[in-house]
């Protein structure tokens, strides 16, 4: 159920809210933004399967 | 700057036969296993995303659209982000289910041959754009590099030497989930290749075209439109529908779903590219700004889409260009490669095979191996003829995105797979054949110059976008009017909950008629051929750990599926479930016993960890189980048909029959006396039966039955409780047989009462009648007369001690009586006697052992049980009686070594008037009167025989007797007379 929500999260991110994605890659702050934004997630990511590997398998 | 023809030759062939050392070296073996099979090298190996549209055409796509470009990045990466949600999932589905394909999963998934065969003919129609832009990127890089270079010979020597090595490496393995080791080594190799080669440039651009960071930022300030350009908002909102077609992408296009999927990754390693790929997917999209701007600064952007490569023809920089050239070249090779690898297999499994059936007289796995070596080869040649006739006409850049779009059309199915079960076969053929449909008419065609729109023919310009989104629309819409409306059969249910995220399989509830490995071999063999079905039915076997020979009902089911799973690997799910159908019998939906214990076991090995309440339900049916297991008394059900549900450890130690060989089977297919046992009580109507008696490894076993039925569960069966009772009859049975000893003793004292006094008479009246008469034979006859009533006398004064000794007087009669004493008197008495043999009689009874007793009837067991000695045994023979003791009891040991006592004589020894002495020797009384009198002294008595076992001879009393502590015997010791004897 959990993982269900989550999708549905995501894809309503990525087809339903446009502008959170419209202003983090087409906005006027610093050219390096976008990629800084992007190695965050990266990192949570990382972080998240970390926890995992550790706790779960 | 023109390079020579040779040195882009040796260049380009030398890297791609280094690739090939690196496949071979890993196949076989010669490189470390940690480096070949370390996750990094199965993260780099999804990598093979990065296509030479990523590698080229990113250009194109940020120096027209700035930051759009991101866009197939961010898909891709959210794809791999999420990938708990979708990656995980369908790794878990595949590999359970050996399937190999998006093909063979929907076609798994649906349970329908139509819908892998559609699936797959789409895959290769649109699969076919794409292989076409990474020969079209090496025919396009070659001639820039050499203009006497031709693009159409490029693209003809470039496909070649691809085939060749996707042959070699591709299609080593008649199964297509084994896993093609050099193939992925070789893949992340190209992955490192060309991340390395994008850095460099990005580096030599930063650092030497734009004088490092400072430098860039004095550029970018003195031009600001070239920032303001790249962050530039897209004028609709295309890139939303771009965005979810390479989320799609990133597990739909059969590269990525062959490296994910089929090669058979770990688990971890998926989990590890979940920031793995994006990580290395951010360095690829990190790398484009500097060089774009590097190139805009160096003009080298004649033609965009290639500046990374005409950087360096510019700054006349040869390693640069050679570096760019190599960096597109495995791009382009990677995916070529993996995806001409991914639509063989697909068109193996759901065009061939179906189409054409394996010839009898072919080596099978052989067969098949070259087979999927043709299809290669016919993709390729597909791939060179739409580069060569369609595909040159267009720009990387557009016939990527229109590739990329209709593989989008493939995610609601995707998603339908994992998320809705009701979702059904007819649903997924409108939803697809709309979406593919609408991308047809609205963007293909017009792409084409086809159809008359005012779409700008080669160009899927902005009013393509909503086309797109038109199309992914009209498929959801179809796919769940079309399930609504044409709900899926039993067979895709039972698919459907098969594919469910965290699904636990129910069992498919077929009825096989298979019960032998042999027939699951015969069977096979007309598909298959004879060593072929021998070696999946023995490859079965040994996964399954059974032993060949007869199966059991559920282990039949279980070879059912292994074989079905093993044969999906090999020929793809439909063509695996069509094999298998002849051996199935007709479906019923009733319940199954064996649903039961399959159940059980899928749980007992499901991967994942229930949660919730799901867990702690699992923890009450464990608890529940276990409280039967361990029940003390032996617990059976079985369901309507009879069918055992359940076999507890208690019955498994009753009947030496393991849970695995009872469970599924019917009451009555049960051993002897088993089967004879439980199905004639559950056939009656009544629910106890008392102490039913079998014999079991020649010995008699009483069990009482008891049964319930269970009208209110699913099975409708009953539960049966078997009580071992063996122990309970033996001690009613001895119980018995001394209540008969005591009425005989009873008996005997009134049957000696009364034939004692006329006895008496009749001796007095021969006495008489010897002094009345001279007669020599009257006088002979009243001899004979008197000597018989002293034999009457004789019986009948042992009759009477008999029933004396059964008189229970109790303990309080009882004083000290010293055994060695006693036994020297017995020996003393005996040696009296006339007719004795004159043995040897040894007493080693130590002079301190004291009982609890009656000296006189001691003194009788004695003598009864030493006459008897002497009896059996021959002159001058040793009668050795010796003891042991413990701390409460005593053991006296008389052995002779004598003839012994046949076997079975044994038992009936302590019966009365049995005896095996010649008629008028001996009463049949002697044995009795001992056993009483030592039971009376609550002792016991056992006789075994033959003493001595080597000599077969000989026998051995055991009298054990309560023994009298030291403190109570020694202070008061009375001197009864002058024998010694006590009391």
């Amino acid at each position: 159920m959990r993982q269900r929500l989550l999708l549905l999260l995501s894809l309503a991110t990525l087809l339903l809210l446009p502008n959170a994605i419209r202003h983090w890659l087409f906005n006027h702050y610093h050219w390096l933004v976008p990629f800084l934004i992007w190695a965050l997630l990266i990192m949570l990511t990382a972080a998240a399967e970390w926890r995992h590997r550790h706790h779960e398998l | 700057m023109n390079f020579d023809l040779t040195t882009l030759l040796l260049i380009g062939c030398g890297y791609l036969l280094s690739l090939f050392g690196a496949a071979w070296l890993t196949e076989r073996k010669r490189l470390p296993e940690r480096l070949t099979r370390h996750p990094l090298v199965h993260v780099l190996a999804l990598g093979v995303f990065a296509s030479a549209w990523t590698f080229y055409g990113i250009f194109g796509v940020a120096h027209a659209s700035g930051y759009a470009y991101l866009i197939s990045y961010l898909g891709a990466s959210a794809a791999f982000m999420l990938a708990p949600l979708i990656l995980i999932p369908i790794l878990r589905i595949t590999r359970r289910h050996q399937l190999s394909s998006l093909a063979d999963l929907f076609a798994f998934r649906f349970r329908s041959g139509r819908v892998g065969t559609l699936t797959t003919l789409l895959m290769l129609f649109i699969s076919l754009p794409l292989i076409s832009i990474q020969i079209q990127a090496l025919a396009d890089s070659l001639p820039m590099l050499n203009q006497q270079i031709s693009s159409t010979q490029a693209a003809a020597g470039f496909c070649t030497v691809i085939a060749l090595f996707t042959i070699l490496f591709g299609a080593r393995h008649a199964s297509l989930r084994n896993s093609h080791n050099g193939l992925v080594f070789a893949i992340a190799t190209e992955s490192l290749v060309k991340l390395v080669a994008l850095l460099t440039i990005a580096g030599y651009a930063l650092f030497a075209v734009l004088d490092g960071p400072s430098g860039l930022l004095d550029w970018l300030a003195a031009n600001p439109e070239y920032v303001q350009h790249l962050q530039q908002p897209p004028q609709a909102d295309h890139w939303q529908i771009l965005l979810l077609a390479f989320f799609a992408c990133a597990f739909v296009m059969p590269h990525m779903f062959h490296i994910a999927f089929t090669e058979n990754l770990p688990t971890e390693s998926l989990y590890r590219a979940s920031w793995g790929i994006p990580l290395f997917l951010l360095l690829l999209a990190l790398a484009v700004p500097p060089i774009l701007w590097a190139a805009i600064k160096s003009d080298a952007i004649g033609n965009p889409e290639y500046m990374v490569l005409q950087l360096g023809q510019t700054l006349e920089l040869p390693w640069l260009s050679l570096l760019a050239f190599v960096g597109g070249l495995s791009a382009a090779s990677g995916i070529i490669i993996v995806a001409t690898v991914a639509l063989a297999s697909m068109l193996q499994n759901h065009v061939v095979l179906p189409l054409v059936r394996v010839p009898d007289n072919v080596r099978f796995y052989a067969w098949l191996l070259w087979i999927r070596r043709l299809i290669i080869l016919f993709v390729m040649l597909g791939s060179f003829l739409f580069f060569q006739f369609i595909g040159h006409r267009f720009d990387l850049n557009q016939l990527g995105l229109l590739a990329f779009i209709a593989f989008l059309q493939f995610l609601p199915g995707v998603l339908a797979t994992l998320y809705w079960p009701s979702a059904s076969r007819n649903g997924f053929i409108a939803g697809i054949t709309a979406g593919f449909a609408v991308w047809g008419l609205g963007l293909l065609l017009p792409m084409m110059g086809l159809l008359n729109t005012d779409l700008i023919p080669a160009q899927p310009a902005d009013k393509g976008y909503p086309m797109a989104l038109l199309s992914l629309l009209a498929n959801i819409l179809m796919l769940i009017t079309g399930s609504v409306l044409f709900p899926g059969n039993r067979d895709e249910r039972l698919a459907a909950d098969a594919c469910m995220l965290n699904a636990l399989p129910r069992p498919a509830g077929h009825n096989i008629q298979v019960l032998s490995d042999a027939e699951f071999v015969t069977r096979l063999t007309p598909r298959l051929g004879a060593k072929p079905a021998l070696r999946e039915v023995r490859r079965a076997l040994r996964e399954l750990h059974l032993s060949a020979g007869q199966l059991n009902p559920l282990d039949t089911l279980r070879m059912r599926t292994q074989l079905e799973q093993n044969l999906s690997g090999l020929l793809g799910p439909v063509e695996a479930a069509a094999l298998l159908q002849p051996l199935d019998g007709p479906v019923d939906g009733g319940f199954k016993a064996r649903d039961v214990h399959l159940l059980e076991q899928q749980l007992e090995t499901y991967d994942q960890r229930l949660s919730g309440l799901a867990a702690e339900l699992d923890q009450l049916r464990r608890y529940h189980r276990a409280t039967l297991q361990r029940l003390p008394i032996g617990v059976c059900t079985v369901d309507a048909e009879q069918r055992i549900l359940f076999w507890n450890a208690e019955l498994e130690a009753y009947t030496d029959l393991t849970p695995d060989m009872t469970l599924g089977t019917r009451l009555d297919q049960l051993p002897l006396p088993w089967s004879d046992l439980l199905a004639r009580f559950a056939a009656t109507d009544t629910l106890h039966q008392s102490a039913e008696c079998i014999e079991l490894a020649g010995a008699q076993r009483w069990f009482s039955l008891h049964k319930a039925r269970l009208d209110d569960t699913p099975a409708q069966g009953m539960v049966l409780l078997i009580e071992e009772e063996t122990q309970h009859q033996l001690m009613a049975r001895k119980l018995a047989h001394s209540e008969r000893l005591a009425s005989i003793g009873r008996f005997a004292a009134g049957v000696a009462h009364e034939i004692g006094n006329p006895v008496t008479g009749i001796a007095c009246l021969a006495q008489n009648l010897k002094l009345e008469t001279e007669q020599p034979e009257v006088l002979e006859t009243g001899d004979q007369i008197v000597d018989q009533t002293k034999r009457i006398n004789r019986i009948v004064q042992s009759l009477i001690r008999f029933a004396h000794t059964g008189r229970q007087e109790g303990p309080e009669h009882f004083e000290p009586v010293a055994l060695h004493a006693c036994i020297d008197e017995a020996i003393h008495l005996i040696t009296l006697d006339s007719r004795s043999r004159q043995q040897h009689f040894i007493n080693d009874v130590p002079p301190d052992l004291y009982i609890q007793g009656d000296l006189q009837l001691l003194l009788q067991v004695f003598v009864n049980l030493l006459n008897n000695a002497s009896d059996a045994s021959p002159a001058a023979s040793e009668i050795r009686l010796n003891s042991d003791q413990t701390e409460h009891s005593c053991r006296i040991l008389i052995t002779d070594a004598g003839s012994g006592i046949p076997q079975e004589h044994l038992d009936q020894l302590f019966e009365p008037f049995f005896t095996t002495k010649e008629p008028g020797k001996g009463t049949g009384l002697g044995l009795p009167l001992v056993y009483n009198i030592i039971t009376q002294h609550y002792g016991n008595i056992e006789i075994l025989s033959p003493a001595d076992k080597k000599q077969n001879k000989g026998t051995q009393v055991i009298i054990t007797l309560p023994r009298l502590q030291q403190s109570n015997t020694a202070p008061e010791q009375p001197e009864a007379d002058g024998e010694g004897l006590s009391g």
